[in-house]
């Protein structure tokens, strides 16, 4: 016997035991039965789990929990339904003389030989399903006492809940819980390094769900004021440069971020000197730490700092070794104005981007909605000829990958002069695409008969049968037409960078890959930015959410 | 709001109108000629650039800048391309120079030696050959002609740090090693890394001594240090797998070996962050191979770094000069890289775009670029120092005004500029990405195993060498005439049309015209779009398969070839590929169609706070696909220090079964997984189809299941199931179809470079893309398309065959 059957049967007399096992754990819990045969079956092929060799000793104290096969490519698993078709059809061709089942093995037999060589061409060894867990003997004792744990629960619950309902509820909310917990996790996430410094994002300090930010104090500077000036109505903060003849000063903008490096001439009556954030850092003296303000970095790479409780012209010169930055817990709300005063100016800092979305979306769900909706209500039921054929041409234009009809495609836009313009991205739409199309033929095709030929006999005709009687039927997949279209034109992103040349034409997708570098990015602003450019889309959601759930399919259909 | 809308009508179109005026106000105000540019991207690093475009519209009234940003890629190949063909185009590009070549071999740019003749003698700005490094201005000359104004000089040096080399002086003098100089040979850097590796008790590395392959060398730089060329002199010829290469590969390989294996240290290194978490400024890492930006980065973010700079290592003969390297000239060497500003041909501004250039290029737009980025920096309580430039004369000022001033960083840079004018490029060729990408697959197969190096240098020297003969052969094919197909499109558009038009005049049954011409007409919308739109893109593809085109110049006919290639030479890929999406679609798509049924059905309950649990499982399909890359890159994160899901795999699995965490993405056996895992966190966007499906199933049909007694779950099997079995299929033939094609994930999770570890993360959409855009075979990539899409096609038409046994319609035609 080789190592490798070895591994086999051990693998598989271990998960019988341990199925036999569970199995006798659940009856114990919902019936209180016991079960002696369960228990002996279970222990004898745990035993011979344990004694069987199949595994190399490791040598590391612990138990080898034998996975599935030792070495199996997860490809395979793609083969194996069609390899049980074939063997099916072939039996059943050879035996049952069933003749209809050799296009199912002509198809299944060249299918699985194909798989398995294509997977054969993949180099992939050790896979998921393969190898082995080791388990230590905590983790042994700790999962008994898990099934302790379960069965107590278990019979608690049976006890308590006269009627299944109760499970059942339980149940749903253990679920829903637990789904909305894994799904929004990432989310999250997202939302947290949204509030975080980017230099806590990119730290190696562990995962910290509340993000730590530099405390900063605000602080009147006297070596270098900090001004605030009005100029053609905008607010600039910033310091003085120099001063011109006629006594106005030259103002180095620091904010708005959109306008940092420009020099702006101010009257000195509009200035007026605001304290400045500054960061609270500790500087370690032979007297201990001292709480000071860090006021700047000089060019010999000295720090000037104010230490706390001295009078404010005070300064400390000190190289950066000495200084440890003061972080507290809390949320960096900064990252959302000034993911938003990052986009450049002419787009009135995103505004023209939303407007460029919104006329997309808007003109991309009307159009979707309208012509598919009529194209799917004539592909499911009504006949024209060549209608099986128009159908698969239809959906055929879903299969050729859109990489390489981009060029004709991009001059045909042309020709019709619409490059540059929002055109391209939503007069398609108005042509009926095959995704939607087919999805709505599907509804339509479930929508009852009688209903249809009840308006028939009564005399209407084919449009109003189909907008007072058929389509009301599947308004809540109108719905999922619209927030489907609505969210793929919100996100498509490949499509303008294409199309469109001039930054005032672009929509939100666009501006959301702004914030990715070439070698520096922002994670924080771009998570601000990503989480405030969902939230319409969410509302959409969460208005749209009333539509799709009203079961239409009760309207029509009173009596049946 | 609506309603406040409705009621100050007149006020709403005032404003509308004010609205309109500005808008054409503005339009009109735009007198001044548009200087176009593409590809820089905006950010925290581009302050300057925007500060100089500002300089440049106040110096030259006649101009105005307009910036389209990239973002991460820079310049977007399709972007560029569709604009040429189109004949959109911009002034001026942005451009990573090697790849120069590959376009102007192609006719794309615009040569700009008569310009600079033009204007050498009247403008001192004038970017001349005497101004620039050698290497960087070479690196953007064709056949003798230049196409781009090189910018930036990037070169790679050891960087080490001291401290550590101090820290570990007792054990390095017991190996013969001197603590205080970094290592100058291969046999010293695999013995410095030998000693500065720190590993646990069982074996495993926590801190490498010296990654080949961190930073930024590749197997090129080792090339060039080994005096390997990778192309011979007439460019004819791939020496992927000469000996001197694979002795650098070799070398690599060794590297690896000494810091865990190539396996264990790229899971290592993929933990690694950029910027301010780079390992080597967190002084995390004692030696790593890489560009001068690095200077800029430990000013920024590491201040305090105790570091030293010098030239990379050399093989051991070339530093005692001895065998091949007898008569070699400079010891020392590193390699230049950067990019350009380059001018496609065609441009409607060339004037302004060259103006452009001229500007941003001289000292004045530089100082201007350099102060604004300083200051800005400064506000952010950071410092900075400009990277190296290809113009000397922009390095010296740099030096002297914008360089850091400490000791250390200035000796950095030192040794950087220094370095400059020994260095080398890569080989200007027409198959530049090829090229490229065959080194990078050939460390990565050689590292992973997978081929022996010999075979995997053998496998990157054919690819190559196909490309180059394909390019060199091409002008002796047959040109193809447009004429012809473009007759026969019309042709058969003027027939589809006419049939269309003729089937409402056929002769139907009496019962059966009226629902046929409606039926007809009711499909009209689609049929105009497939004529227009879709088919003739479709058609020309298909025409394209057989030839070769690559967009820029006209196409050649080939006929077969492109499918020969693909099924004979590059069989292995291609195939690899398919494995791939089977894979990740026959394990993907089910999965996420069960994972969205069961919460929809969940969902379907009476509970209390519904919406707020629908809007949690949707939520995730909403987030656009470039940040829930970016998220799940960061989720992913091997180091459970800084990726969620391992510092939630090591507190859970980890500690409890004792498994070690994977590496997901880095690591070829999860790479597939993990592409599925994040797949499956957007099945939420699939509940709004189930709960539509289950809220147009009828009542009734319930209603007497539950008077005849049958059980919830038979209710569910017999009544619920067949009735949603119509958007089950949709599904299925949709996921299917979807999955096939992904291209998208795995283009964002690599970044558009390489294709994860062990080509894992290929799949045969972005294989195709990779041709097309990368290698410029249009043709090639086409034969691709319609050979995915016969599978396609053959996948959708099975599943339609099978369908005829469980999906239940309510009309049976």
């Amino acid at each position: 016997m080789t190592v490798g059957f070895a591994f086999v049967f051990k693998t598989l007399a271990f998960w019988v035991g341990l199925l036999l096992l569970v199995g006798f754990v659940w009856r114990l819990a919902s019936r209180g039965a016991r079960s002696v045969r369960l228990v002996a079956g279970s222990l004898a092929c745990l035993i011979l789990a344990w004694i069987l060799p199949g595994l190399p000793a490791l040598g590391d104290g612990r138990f080898h929990v034998p996975l599935f096969l030792p070495i199996f490519p997860a490809e395979y698993l793609l083969a194996l339904p069609l390899l049980v078709g074939f063997l099916r059809a072939l039996f059943l061709f050879l035996f049952a003389r069933k003749g209809g089942f050799a296009l199912q093995g002509m198809i299944c037999g060249p299918a699985t030989l194909a798989v398995v060589r294509i997977a054969g061409q993949s180099t992939a060894k050790a896979t998921i399903l393969g190898g082995s867990l080791s388990v230590s003997v905590t983790a042994c004792i700790c999962l008994a006492l898990l099934a302790v744990c379960a069965i107590v629960i278990m019979g608690v619950v049976q006890r308590r809940a006269s009627s299944k309902l109760f499970l059942r509820r339980f149940s749903i909310y253990a679920g829903l819980v637990a789904g909305s917990v894994v799904f929004g996790l990432p989310f999250l996430w997202m939302l947290s390094t949204s509030f975080s410094d980017d230099r806590e994002i990119n730290s190696a300090s562990g995962i910290s769900w509340i993000p730590r930010i530099q405390v900063t104090v605000p602080f009147k500077d006297p070596s270098k004021p900090y001004y605030k000036a009005q100029s053609n109505d905008q607010d600039l903060e910033g310091r003085i440069l120099s001063t011109a003849a006629n006594g106005d000063k030259l103002l180095d903008v620091v904010r708005p971020i959109a306008r940092l490096g420009q020099t702006v001439l101010v009257p000195q009556s509009l200035l007026e000197q605001i304290p400045e954030p500054k960061p609270e850092v500790f500087l370690q003296t032979n007297e201990g730490l001292k709480k000071s303000l860090d006021l700047e970095t000089l060019p010999n790479g000295q720090h000037r700092l104010h230490i706390i409780g001295t009078p404010d012209s005070d300064d400390v010169l000190t190289n950066p070794a000495r200084l440890t930055p003061v972080l507290a817990s809390g949320a960096r709300f900064q990252n959302y104005p000034d993911s938003l005063e990052f986009l450049p100016e002419d787009t009135l800092h995103g505004l023209v981007y939303l407007k460029n979305t919104l006329i997309i979306v808007l003109l991309s769900v009307i159009g979707a909605v309208f012509s598919s909706s009529i194209v799917a209500y004539a592909f499911a039921r009504l006949s024209f000829g060549g209608k099986k054929l128009l159908f698969a041409l239809l959906l055929s234009t879903m299969m050729l990958p859109t990489t390489v009809t981009l060029m004709p495609q991009f001059m045909i836009f042309r020709e019709l002069g619409w490059i540059d313009t929002l055109r391209p991205l939503w007069v398609p739409t108005f042509f009926a695409t095959a995704f939607n199309v087919f999805l709505l033929r599907q509804f339509f095709a479930g929508v009852p008969l009688e209903l249809e030929e009840a308006a028939r006999i009564d005399g209407c005709s084919v449009p109003k049968i189909f907008w007072s009687v058929t389509l009301p039927q599947v308004i809540p997949a109108l719905v999922t037409v619209a927030i489907w279209t609505a969210v793929a034109a919100w996100n498509n992103f490949a499509g303008p960078l294409i199309y469109i040349n001039s930054p005032e034409n672009m929509p939100v997708s666009y501006a959301v890959q702004l914030f990715q570098g070439q070698r520096s990015s922002q994670p924080g602003l771009l998570m601000a930015f990503v989480t405030l450019s969902i939230i319409p889309v969410i509302a959409l959601f969460l208005v749209a959410q009333r539509y799709f759930l009203q079961n239409s399919a009760t309207s029509g259909l009173g009596g049946r | 709001m609506a309603k406040w809308l409705e009621n100050h009508k007149g006020l709403t179109r005032a404003l509308f109108a004010f609205c309109l005026g500005l808008l054409s106000a503005l339009c009109l105000a735009s007198a001044p000629k548009d200087v176009v540019i593409w590809g820089p991207s905006v950010g925290a690093d581009s302050k300057g650039l925007e500060a100089a475009i500002r300089a440049f519209d106040a110096k030259f009234p006649q101009y105005h800048i307009k910036l389209l940003a990239m973002g991460a890629g820079g310049m977007n190949p399709q972007k560029l391309m569709t604009a040429i063909v189109g004949g959109v185009l911009p002034d001026v590009i942005d451009q990573d120079r090697f790849t120069i070549n590959d376009w102007a071999a192609r006719g794309a740019f615009q040569p700009l030696d008569s310009l600079i003749a033009r204007d050498a003698k009247t403008d001192p700005e004038t970017p001349t050959p005497d101004k620039y490094y050698p290497a960087a201005w070479h690196e953007a000359t064709y056949e003798g002609q230049l196409y781009g104004i090189p910018t930036g000089a990037d070169n790679r040096a050891l960087y080490w740090n001291k401290a550590i080399f101090h820290q570990f002086a007792p054990q390095l003098r017991a190996a013969g090693l001197d603590p205080n100089r970094p290592p100058q040979m291969w046999s010293e850097l695999l013995a410095y890394s030998k000693v500065l590796t720190i590993r646990d008790k069982s074996g495993h590395v926590i801190r490498p001594g010296f990654i080949p392959n961190f930073g930024n060398s590749w197997l090129y730089m080792y090339c060039f240090l080994n005096d390997a060329p990778l192309l011979s002199q007439d460019g004819t010829h791939c020496l992927l797998s000469s000996e001197p290469v694979r002795e650098s590969l070799d070398f690599m390989l060794k590297a690896y070996d000494i810091v865990g294996g190539y396996n264990q240290a790229t899971a290592i290194s993929s933990t690694f962050g950029q910027d301010a978490a780079d390992p080597f400024v967190t002084g995390q890492l004692p030696m790593k191979i890489d560009g001068d930006w690095t200077i800029n980065n430990i000013v920024k973010y590491g201040p305090d770094l105790d570091y030293g700079v010098a030239p990379a290592p050399i093989p051991d003969d070339r530093c005692y000069c001895r065998g091949r390297f007898k008569n070699v000239k400079d010891r020392f060497i590193t390699w230049i890289g950067g990019w350009s500003l380059a001018i496609p041909r065609g441009a409607r501004n060339i004037e302004g775009g060259w103006a452009w250039i001229k500007f941003y290029l001289s000292p004045e737009g530089k100082r201007i670029e350099w102060t604004a980025q300083r200051a800005w920096e400064r506000a952010h309580g950071k410092d900075y120092s400009p990277e190296m430039l290809a113009s000397k004369q922009l390095t010296q000022l740099a030096l002297a005004d914008f360089a850091p001033r400490e000791p250390r960083n200035r000796a950095a840079y030192l040794v950087h500029i220094g370095l400059a004018s020994k260095a080398l490029f890569r080989p200007s060729t027409f198959a530049a990405q090829a090229l490229w990408d065959a080194q990078v697959r050939a460390l990565d197969e050689a590292g992973q195993g997978s081929l022996t190096p010999q075979q995997a240098l053998e496998q990157g020297q054919n690819r190559v060498q196909r490309e180059l003969n394909d390019f060199l052969k091409a002008k002796s094919l047959p040109l193809v005439d447009l004429k012809i197909p473009a007759v026969v499109g019309l042709i058969g558009f003027v027939a589809g049309i006419a049939l269309f038009g003729a089937q409402f005049f056929r002769r139907y049954s009496r019962l059966k015209r009226a629902e046929a011409r409606w039926g007809l007409l009711f499909i009209t919308p689609w049929v105009f779009g497939f004529f227009i739109l879709t088919l003739g893109p479709m058609l020309a593809s298909l025409f394209f398969s057989f030839t070769e085109w690559n967009v820029l110049t006209p196409a050649r006919w080939v006929g077969f070839g492109n499918y020969g290639a693909l099924f004979g030479a590059d069989r292995e890929l291609f195939f690899k590929s398919l494995a791939n999406v089977l894979y990740v679609s026959g394990i993907g798509v089910p999965l996420s169609l069960f994972t969205s049924l069961s919460i929809a059905l969940l969902l379907n309950n009476k509970a209390r706070g519904l919406p707020a649990y629908r809007a949690f499982f949707y939520i995730p399909s909403l987030v656009p696909s470039v940040a829930s890359a970016a998220l799940w890159l960061w989720i992913l994160n091997p180091d459970p220090a800084r990726g969620l899901a391992n510092s939630l795999w090591k507190s859970t699995i980890g500690t409890i079964f004792g498994v070690g965490a994977p590496a997901w993405f880095s690591a070829p056996e999860w790479a597939r997984p993990s592409l599925i895992l994040m797949g499956l966190w957007g099945a939420g966007g699939g509940i709004v189809l189930w709960l539509a499906g289950l809220n147009t199933l009828s009542p009734s049909l319930f209603e007497a299941a539950k008077i005849d007694g049958a059980s919830s779950g038979r209710q569910f099997w017999s009544i619920m199931l067949p009735q949603l079995s119509p958007i089950i299929f949709f599904s299925t033939v949709v996921g299917f179809i979807g999955a096939l094609q992904q291209f998208e994930q795995n283009y964002l999770v690599t970044s558009g470079t390489g294709a994860g570890p062990n080509d894992t993360l290929l799949s045969p959409a972005y294989y195709l893309f990779t041709q097309g855009f990368g290698y410029f075979k249009m043709g090639y990539a086409s034969a691709i398309a319609w050979v995915l899409f016969l599978i396609v096609m053959a996948v959708t038409a099975i599943q339609f065959f099978v369908s005829k046994r469980w999906v239940s319609y309510e009309v049976q035609q």
